[in-house]
């Protein structure tokens, strides 16, 4: 995997872990749709941002018109969908980005997940939260210290589900 | 993804929610100013820090911020 496109939820809490950089081992460069990038205010964020875009490990994607389209219909399919949780307006716009590239989308929300294991017209795409990344990146103990590292740094939460499913006990 | 699959990511969405609320330190949130004292208390119980955000107008970053102090925790499920 060489490219990635990440939610802004998802990258501001994956810099607040300490092996933050290990994400360059899955993915060379990590792409952050520009409707995104001004919800990055804080200057600890930013800066982490900006010295990534220096260095040619994030790239601020372009707002096109074809995937605006994309977006919109995922939009309207997800949002009238009973059953389905919500999915926002820039969540969206990553998410058709990834699948009209055949690219993986990097969230910690379920919607993008849920709406891509349920609909017929974004089969295949590929989801990733935070745990997904963690079991990608490490093994056996080192898995689950990491998991016990991300919690802590982040107050992220995996469920007792997710944290089963991926053979990890804590 | 069938039925009873998605009703499974329900209840897990669910007691994701009850979570936040068992966790949230109450005390910290009241204590907090408006807008962001609405916007704690919109993410206990959507667990959307950007739904949260943009409602309130805080932004997203610094509600992350809150949310830590606040000890919500985001749920992934």
């Amino acid at each position: 995997m060489s490219l990635a496109v990440a939610d802004t939820c998802f990258l501001i809490n994956w810099l607040s872990f300490r092996r933050w950089e290990d994400i360059f081992k899955l993915f060379y460069r990590i792409l952050l749709p520009s409707i995104m990038a001004p919800e990055l205010r804080s200057q600890r964020i930013r800066s982490r941002v900006e010295e990534l875009v220096y260095r040619g490990r994030l790239v601020i994607l372009p707002r096109a018109d074809y995937v605006d389209r994309e977006a919109l219909r995922i939009f309207n399919l997800v949002n009238s969908t009973p059953g389905l949780p919500r999915i926002d307006e820039p969540e969206t716009y990553g998410l058709a980005y990834a699948a009209l590239h055949g690219l993986p989308f990097l969230t910690d929300n379920a919607s993008p997940k849920v709406a891509v294991r349920s609909l017929s017209s974004l089969k295949g795409v590929v989801v990733y939260d935070s745990l997904d990344l963690l079991v990608l990146l490490y093994r056996e103990s080192e898995l689950r210290t990491a998991v016990e590292e991300f919690m802590s740094d982040t107050s992220i939460v995996f469920s007792r589900e997710r944290l089963r499913e991926a053979g990890v006990g804590l | 993804m069938m039925t009873e699959q998605l009703d499974e990511y329900l209840q897990r969405l669910e007691e994701a929610a009850k979570l936040r609320r068992r966790s949230a330190d109450w005390a910290y949130i009241e204590s907090r100013p408006e807008p962001l004292r609405t916007a704690l208390k919109l993410l206990v119980e959507t667990g959307d820090l950007w739904y949260s955000s943009k409602l309130s107008g805080v932004p997203l970053d610094e509600l992350n911020e809150e949310r830590k102090r606040a000890r919500i925790p985001l749920v992934v499920v």
